[in-house]
C-alpha cells in the first residue's frame, strides 16, 4: 500500500509518497544552497517571516485563524545544515479528508496557502517595515534565550573553536551580530535568490491521489533545472589538539570533544555511522556502558556525527573535578575500538538496531519525507548506481569499524566549567 | 471458544482497542495500528514521586524523597548485568521515566517482540538490589540532579511549585536531593517494589501491528506463571493542603541572559468526579488559548509593546493532587508582565470576552491536533496510560471536546483562576 512516485514539473521535482497508515498528509518544500556565513542569518529570519503573515492573511492572527479552521493545519519552517549546504524547509501537516465533516477542499486550500507563503516576500514594501522589525526582535530574543541552555551554548562554543576559519562554524539559525545589521532589503534579496537560484524540491506523504501533482506544481516554477551536487567539506588534517575553557556559574561542567574523520574511501561514511552508534550514539554504546554505568562519571553523555562531513562530537555533563578523568576515559574507549577490544556480535547488534530505527522513521510522515529527500539528493549527485542504504549497512564488518576508528582524530576539547563567576 | 478479551472499535477515528484483565489483576490493552513497523510496549506502575508516605498491608511507611525515580534506575541493573544491553541485543530500544504519579518502563522494536516483552516483564517484576549497587547509583543520579539544576527553565518551574504548595508532595523534586537519595537502602527498594509493582497496581499498553489473540495468550501464560499475589491494599497519606499559596514572591539568581518569570495561580483540587475534571481541563485549555494564545488581541498587544515574545507560554494542570495555572515568559520587564496578566484575567472575568465563533474554530484545531498525535503509537501508549490512571479514556477526547459550551468556558475560567492566590517567581542574572 506504499509507493513512491517522482515527477519533475516546471523543472521542480515533486515526490509523492503514498501511504494509508496516517491520519494526516504532510507537504514539505525544500530550498537548498551552498552554506555561506553571509546568508544563514537572513535566510533564517526570512523563513520565520514567511510563515507569520502573507499577502492574503495580513496578520499572524488571521493566518492562525485560517489554519485553525482547517483542522489545526500546522505550518512550520526550519533551517538546517546538510553537507556543505544550508536548507530552508517549509512544511504543512493537515488532517486527511476522511476525518473532515464539512465541505472543505483541503488540498486546494493548503496549496493556495503555501503558494501565498512562498511568494509574499516578492511584494514586501515599506509597509512591512514594522513587521520586519518585530520579527527581528523576536529572533534576537530567541537567539539570546538559546544561550541560557548551557549545554547548547557549550556546543556552539566548541564549533566556534574547532571551525574557526571554516563556514561550518555558522549555526543553521544564524547569529546575533549578523541579525543586528539586517535590513528588509536584505530579506527581499535573500528571498529572490532562494526562489530563483536554490535547488527546490517538493515532497508529499499520506493518502493522496495523483491529482496532488497538479496541485503542487502550481507552487512555483523554475525556468531551468537547478540541481547542485550534494557534497561534504573536504577532509582536513589535525596538526594538534586545541583546548579551550570558559567559565560560568553552573553546577556541572559541560565537556565537549570534537573529532575529524580522515575520510579516504566511499565506504567510510557508513562505517562512521555504525561506529558512532557503537561508540556513544545509543544506550548500548561504549560511552554509555563504561563511562556512565560503570564509572558513574556522567548522567548525560553521548556522541553524535555529521556523517556527510566526517565530524564527530562527544558531549557530556560531568563534575568539575572529573574533567581530565573524563577526557582520558573517552580516549581510552576510542583506543578500545582501534585495539579491536569488542565483539563482532556487538557490531551486528548495532546494525540491527540501526535498521530498526530506519524502519521506525517510516512510521512517521515526516520521517518518510526526510528519507525520500535524502534519496532524491543522492540521485541528483551520483551518476553510477549505488548500493541501497540497507546493503551498505549490511556490508559493514568489525574490521570496517576498527578501520574507521583509526581515522578519527581529536581536534578540539571545549569545556564550559562551573564554579567560577567569570563569563568569558 | 470465546475470547477472553474485549474489543472496542472507534470507527470515526479509525482506531481499535482490545483489553484483557489477567487473573492476577493486571490490565492489558492492545492498540491496533495496522501497517506500522514498530511495536511499542509500556508497563507502568501507579507509583510516583508523591508516594513517600503510605500504609500497605497494615504497616505505615515513610520513605526518602526521590525513591520512585531511584527504583526506576535500579530496575535495569540486575545480577547478570545491565538490562538496557539485553534489549539492544534483541533489537529493541528501552527507556523509563518517573513522574509525580507513575513509573513507566517501555521498549520499542521491529523484531523479537515476544522475547523483548518477556525481558520487560521479568525486569519489572523481579527485583534485585544490593547495597553496593545502591551506593553506585547515587553518583549517577547526583549528576542527573545537577544537570537539572543547571537548567533555568526547570528551576523556575520547580520553584514555582515550591512557592505554591505548603505541604503537598507534588512540590518535591522527582529525583529527590543528594541528601534524600543518600538515605535510600536496598530494603526501602524491596518494600516499594513489593507494594507498588503489584499486578493490580499496574497497567500494560501495547501499540502497533499485532496478532491480538497470540499476544494476549502470551502475556496470560506469563502472568499465570507468577506467584500468587495478595490484592494491593495501599493507603496513601496526603497531607492537608491550605488554599493559600506558601510564598507569594521569590527571586533567584542564575546564569541567564534574559530574566525569566513564572506565575502560578493555585486552586486546590476539589471532589469533582472524573467526568467533570476532564471537561474542566478541556474548557481551561480553550479558555487560556482564547485569552492568551497567539490569535488573541491581548497577546498581540503584549507582543507589540515588547512585554512578551514567543517564549510566552501557559498551561492549566489538573490532576488528582494538582490544580493550577502557570504562565511563563522571558522578559526584562517582568513587573509589567505580571501586572498585565493579572489585569487581563480580571478584565476577562468581568467582560463578555469569549465568543462562539472562536470556540468552534478552536474545537476544530484541537481535533486536528488530536488526530495528528494518533499517528504516533508512542504517544498513544504513553497518553493512554496517563488517561487510564487519571480515570479518563484517551478515545473519549472528541466527545469531551464536542461537549464544551461557551458557558463552560466562562464558568471554569472564573472559578479556576484566582489572581489573589498567585505566586511570582523570577530568575535573573547574577548581580
Amino acid at each position: 500500500m506504499q509507493g513512491v512516485d517522482k515527477r519533475v514539473i516546471n523543472n521542480v521535482p515533486i515526490v509523492k509518497i503514498y501511504t494509508e497508515k496516517f491520519k494526516t498528509v504532510v507537504v514539505s518544500v525544500y530550498f537548498r544552497t551552498p552554506l555561506t556565513g553571509g546568508s544563514v542569518t537572513v535566510r533564517s529570519l526570512l523563513s520565520r517571516m514567511m510563515i507569520k503573515q502573507t499577502e492574503k492573511f495580513t496578520s499572524n492572527a488571521v493566518l492562525l485563524e485560517y489554519l485553525a479552521e482547517h483542522y489545526g493545519a500546522h505550518l512550520t519552517s526550519n533551517v538546517v545544515k546538510k553537507g556543505s549546504d544550508h536548507i530552508v524547509k517549509f512544511s504543512i501537516e493537515f488532517v486527511n479528508d476522511k476525518f473532515i465533516m464539512e465541505d472543505i477542499d483541503m488540498l486546494n486550500d493548503i496549496t493556495e496557502l503555501l503558494k501565498d507563503v512562498l511568494h509574499t516576500p516578492f511584494n514586501y514594501d515599506d509597509s512591512d517595515e514594522a513587521f520586519f522589525e518585530r520579527e527581528k526582535r523576536l529572533m534576537t530574543n530567541r537567539l539570546k534565550s538559546m544561550r541560557d541552555n548551557h549545554s547548547q551554548r557549550a556546543f556552539e562554543m566548541l564549533l566556534e573553536t574547532m571551525f574557526e576559519t571554516e563556514d561550518y562554524k555558522h549555526l543553521s539559525f544564524g547569529d546575533l551580530d549578523d541579525l543586528e545589521r539586517l535590513t528588509l532589503d536584505d530579506v527581499k534579496d535573500a528571498h529572490r535568490s532562494m526562489m530563483t537560484e536554490d535547488d527546490m524540491s517538493i515532497l508529499v506523504a499520506g493518502k493522496v491521489e495523483d491529482k496532488v501533482f497538479d496541485y503542487l506544481s502550481r507552487l512555483h516554477s523554475h525556468e531551468e533545472t537547478k540541481m547542485y551536487p550534494y557534497k561534504g567539506y573536504p577532509v582536513r588534517d589535525v596538526p594538534e589538539v586545541k583546548y579551550k575553557t570558559a567559565h560560568e556559574r553552573i553546577e556541572q561542567a559541560k565537556v565537549n570533544l570534537g573529532f575529524r574523520v580522515q575520510y579516504s574511501e566511499p565506504g567510510d561514511v557508513m562505517a562512521l555511522n555504525v561506529f558512532n552508534q557503537l561508540f556513544g550514539g545509543s544506550a548500548a554504546s561504549l560511552l554509555f556502558t563504561n563511562i556512565r554505568e560503570k564509572m558513574s562519571l556522567a548522567y548525560s553523555i553521548h556522541s553524535q556525527v555529521d556523517v556527510k562531513n566526517g565530524y564527530m562530537f562527544v558531549l557530556a555533563g560531568v563534575d568539575n573535578g572529573n574533567i581530565q578523568v573524563f577526557e582520558d576515559a573517552v580516549k581510552r574507549e576510542l583506543k578500545r575500538v582501534t585495539d579491536g577490544d569488542f565483539e563482532a556480535s556487538f557490531v551486528e547488534e548495532i546494525k540491527r538496531n540501526m535498521l530498526s530505527s530506519r524502519k521506525e522513521s517510516m512510521d512517521k510522515p515526516r520521517g518518510l519525507i526526510s528519507l525520500n529527500y535524502n534519496t532524491l539528493l543522492k540521485e541528483q549527485s551520483v551518476t553510477a548506481p549505488v548500493k541501497s542504504w540497507t546493503e551498505q549497512l549490511q556490508a559493514i564488518t568489525k574490521a570496517d569499524v576498527i578501520r574507521i576508528a583509526e581515522k578519527i582524530k581529536l581536534d578540539t576539547v571545549f569545556t564550559l566549567k562551573g564554579g567560577i563567576d567569570n563569563d568569558q | 471458544m470465546t475470547n477472553k478479551y474485549t474489543t472496542v472499535r472507534y470507527d470515526h477515528l479509525d482506531e481499535v482497542v482490545h483489553k484483557q484483565v489477567m487473573d492476577n489483576g493486571l490490565e492489558v490493552f492492545i492498540i491496533d495500528k495496522k501497517g506500522y513497523n514498530k511495536k511499542f510496549a509500556t508497563y507502568t506502575a501507579k507509583y510516583g514521586s508523591v508516594d513517600n508516605h503510605f500504609k500497605a498491608h497494615g504497616e505505615v511507611h515513610n520513605v526518602p524523597d526521590g525513591i520512585a525515580h531511584f527504583l526506576e534506575h535500579k530496575m535495569f541493573d540486575k545480577e547478570a548485568g545491565d538490562v538496557f544491553n539485553k534489549f539492544s541485543e534483541m533489537g529493541a530500544s528501552a527507556n523509563a521515566f518517573t513522574s509525580i504519579d507513575r513509573t513507566s518502563y517501555l521498549f520499542s522494536t521491529t523484531e523479537n517482540f515476544f522475547e523483548n516483552l518477556q525481558l520487560l516483564m521479568d525486569m519489572v517484576e523481579i527485583p534485585y538490589f544490593t547495597p553496593e549497587k545502591v551506593e553506585k547509583e547515587i553518583g549517577i543520579i547526583n549528576e542527573e540532579i545537577k544537570m537539572y539544576q543547571d537548567n533555568p527553565g526547570y528551576r523556575l518551574y520547580h520553584e514555582t511549585l515550591n512557592a505554591m504548595y505548603e505541604n503537598s508532595p507534588v512540590a518535591i523534586d522527582i529525583a529527590g536531593t543528594l541528601e534524600s537519595i543518600s538515605e535510600i537502602t536496598a530494603e526501602h527498594l524491596y518494600l516499594c517494589h513489593k507494594t507498588f509493582y503489584a499486578p493490580d497496581n499496574m497497567v500494560m499498553i501495547l501499540a502497533g501491528d499485532f496478532n491480538i489473540e497470540e499476544t494476549f495468550a502470551y502475556i496470560e501464560a506469563h502472568q499465570n506463571s507468577r506467584p500468587d499475589f495478595e490484592p494491593s491494599d495501599i493507603e496513601r497519606f496526603i497531607p492537608e493542603e491550605p488554599y493559600a499559596v506558601k510564598t507569594k514572591e521569590k527571586v533567584m539568581e542564575l546564569a541567564v541572559s534574559t530574566p525569566k518569570v513564572m506565575l502560578g495561580f493555585k486552586t486546590l483540587p476539589d471532589d469533582s468526579d472524573n467526568a467533570v475534571r476532564e471537561r474542566r481541563d478541556a474548557a481551561m485549555l480553550f479558555a487560556l488559548d482564547m485569552v492568551f494564545g497567539e490569535q488573541s488581541p491581548y497577546y498581540e498587544d503584549l507582543l507589540e509593546r515588547g512585554i512578551v515574545d514567543d517564549s510566552f507560554n501557559f498551561a492549566y494542570q489538573e490532576e488528582e493532587m494538582v490544580r493550577h495555572t502557570l504562565m511563563a515568559a522571558e522578559t526584562d520587564d517582568y513587573e509589567t508582565f505580571t501586572a498585565e496578566i493579572v489585569r487581563i484575567i480580571d478584565e476577562v472575568k468581568t467582560t463578555d470576552f469569549f465568543s462562539e465563533k472562536r470556540l468552534q474554530s478552536q474545537k476544530r484545531e484541537l481535533m486536528g491536533d488530536y488526530l495528528t498525535s494518533l499517528n504516533s503509537p508512542e504517544y498513544i501508549a504513553n497518553q493512554f496510560t496517563k488517561y487510564y490512571f487519571d480515570g479518563y479514556d484517551l478515545y473519549n477526547v472528541p466527545k469531551v471536546i464536542d461537549s464544551i459550551t461557551l458557558e463552560d468556558i466562562k464558568n471554569y475560567f472564573n472559578s479556576s483562576i484566582d489572581t489573589k492566590n498567585m505566586v511570582e517567581v523570577i530568575v535573573k542574572a547574577y548581580e
